[in-house]
């Protein structure tokens, strides 16, 4: 059973900006002497990335989250992830996960992608026999080819996105969690990857998908939150939001 | 859900995956060594070429016997390489890993075990310069070498409680790795693994106050066919405990804002 409720999550992080922040040398000596040595440890930059984000989604239903750069996109996508807790509200994740956030930081550059598959085959719990089909699935799914027996690190993106997205939606999760990478691969792709997904949602599960495009958010998704500022501004149909959102309506200065 | 149940799950997940923890081990090993002839085994042989170093230079700078110093140093090597590991390399844990964390629905402790049984595998290869050693000089094996398996599974739980330790505030602060490492050259020089402890005669506190000293006695004595003295079990024993206990809890404390640091 999946299931992703928020209720009123507020999440804030701090901002490292300088090397002394993140030496524990300094923060040693910056309590020995009561604040008087290396005063910036002190004062940590906080970053208000989301406020009063409540949604419910239940089997079936795929979210697109739009918003600009910066918005809280992606820290959205995290707390859907269960990577990052918030410091006020509830959130409740039922299901098992796979999420694609950034490229290509869940391969080993130096393996080939063969041996990756098989490494995030056992870590996905995928017995041995099921192994070699999961591999034929990939093969197949990315049309690497030979590719597939060379280091990733020799990928180009849009290699890499195709990999990774084959072994996301290899196995049967529940909850699909996707940043905007999606947008590296080619036009071709980009079809393919709509006709997986929805393949894997004729099982009922539940994607949260943060997208720069309307077309993707339509061709994916069943209904669109915009935020803005960590704020919701508007959730409802994928093309209605977005067009919203194209025109700014309604005008942001009223909501912030 | 509050952030110690979301601890404590984790914890229960990771422990049910050991199996998975000890095959991801078992791979870095072999993914390390891949593109050598000798693979895993260049280890053993790095081993015992510093071992054959050390015995020329100190065995007669201690006046020791060859054969004894030895099995001394090809028992005690592989320990301390244990132990330090735990010490030197824990800290970046979370940081190298947080690829895998983002993609995949994982215990964070996973990666933990899987680095505590890496560990203890390269232990395991280090090992076997001591066994061809004790085959060239004749020693026969006793039963009181069993005494290892225990001796190893306390460190492995202290060692892991450490890991958790390290690998949270290492995350967070960047240079604890590079302290560390530095401490366990360190250490090194105040723990009897060149020197035996009785051939210290003043500033024993060196090695008395040292915890590493307790681990190190503990797997090897029984590696050269000793019993451990009880206070050093209950010692090693309570310190384990203590340090997996101390661990998880900044684990704990430290899960809410663990991923901001990464």
């Amino acid at each position: 059973m999946a299931h992703i409720e928020l209720s009123d999550v507020e999440v804030s992080y701090p901002v490292y900006s300088t090397g002394r922040q993140r030496s524990i040398l300094t923060f040693a000596a910056h309590r020995a002497s009561f604040g008087r040595v290396a005063r910036e440890v002190g004062q940590i930059p906080t970053v208000d990335a989301l406020n009063g984000i409540s949604f419910e989604l239940k089997e079936g239903d795929r979210l697109a989250v739009m918003g600009r750069n910066g918005s809280g996109k992606s820290t959205l996508l995290k707390v859907c992830s269960g990577l990052i807790l918030p410091d006020r509200g509830k959130v409740s994740l039922q299901g098992t996960r796979a999420s694609i956030l950034s490229l290509g930081s869940s391969l080993d550059p130096d393996k080939s992608g063969v041996e990756n598959v098989e490494m995030i085959g056992q870590l996905l719990g995928v017995s041995r026999k099921e192994r070699k089909l999961l591999l034929e699935d990939v093969a197949d799914f990315t049309e690497l080819a030979d590719f597939l027996h060379l280091p990733v690190r020799t990928y180009s993106s849009g290699m890499t996105v195709r990999l990774l997205f084959a072994l996301a939606t290899s196995v049967e999760r529940d909850i699909l969690v996707v940043d905007e990478v999606i947008g590296a691969g080619d036009a071709l792709f980009v079809e393919k990857a709509a006709k997986r997904v929805r393949a894997m949602f004729d099982r009922a599960k539940i994607l949260v998908l943060a997208t720069h495009s309307g077309d993707i958010a339509a061709q994916l998704c069943n209904q669109a939150l915009w935020i803005h500022g960590g704020r919701p501004i508007m959730s409802g149909a994928p093309a209605e939001v977005w067009n919203a959102y194209i025109d700014q309506r309604p005008p942001l200065e009223a909501v912030a | 859900m509050g952030t110690a149940a979301i601890a404590f799950r984790d914890l229960g997940g990771s422990l049910l995956r050991l199996p998975l923890a000890a095959r991801l081990a078992a791979d870095d090993i072999h993914g390390k060594y891949r593109r050598t002839v000798l693979g895993p085994l260049w280890i053993s042989l790095g081993q015992a070429a510093m071992i054959a170093g050390f015995i020329l230079v100190f065995s007669g700078l201690f006046n020791i016997e060859p054969q004894t110093y030895a099995l001394y140093l090809a028992a005690g090597f592989p320990v301390w390489g244990f132990l330090s590991l735990y010490l030197a390399d824990m800290p970046n844990t979370f940081i190298v890993n947080k690829g895998l964390l983002e993609s995949y629905e994982l215990p964070w402790l996973t990666l933990i075990w899987r680095r505590s049984i890496g560990y203890f595998l390269l232990f395991l290869h280090h090992i076997i310069t001591l066994v061809a050693l004790m085959a060239i000089l004749r020693v026969t094996p006793t039963i009181e070498m069993l005494y290892a398996i225990p001796a190893l599974l306390i460190t492995i739980i202290a060692g892991t409680g450490v890991g958790m330790l390290l690998a949270t505030i290492g995350a967070r602060y960047r240079d604890v790795q590079p302290a560390m490492q530095m401490a366990a050259g360190f250490l090194f020089m105040f723990t009897p693994v060149m020197w035996r402890a009785d051939q210290l005669q003043v500033n024993t506190w060196a090695y008395e106050y040292n915890p590493l000293y307790y681990y190190v006695t503990l797997v090897r004595e029984p590696l050269l066919g000793r019993v451990p003295a009880p206070e050093i079990w209950m010692g090693a024993g309570a310190g384990a405990a203590a340090l997996f206990v101390v661990g998880f809890l900044a684990f704990l404390i430290g899960r809410r804002q663990l991923y901001h640091w990464l």
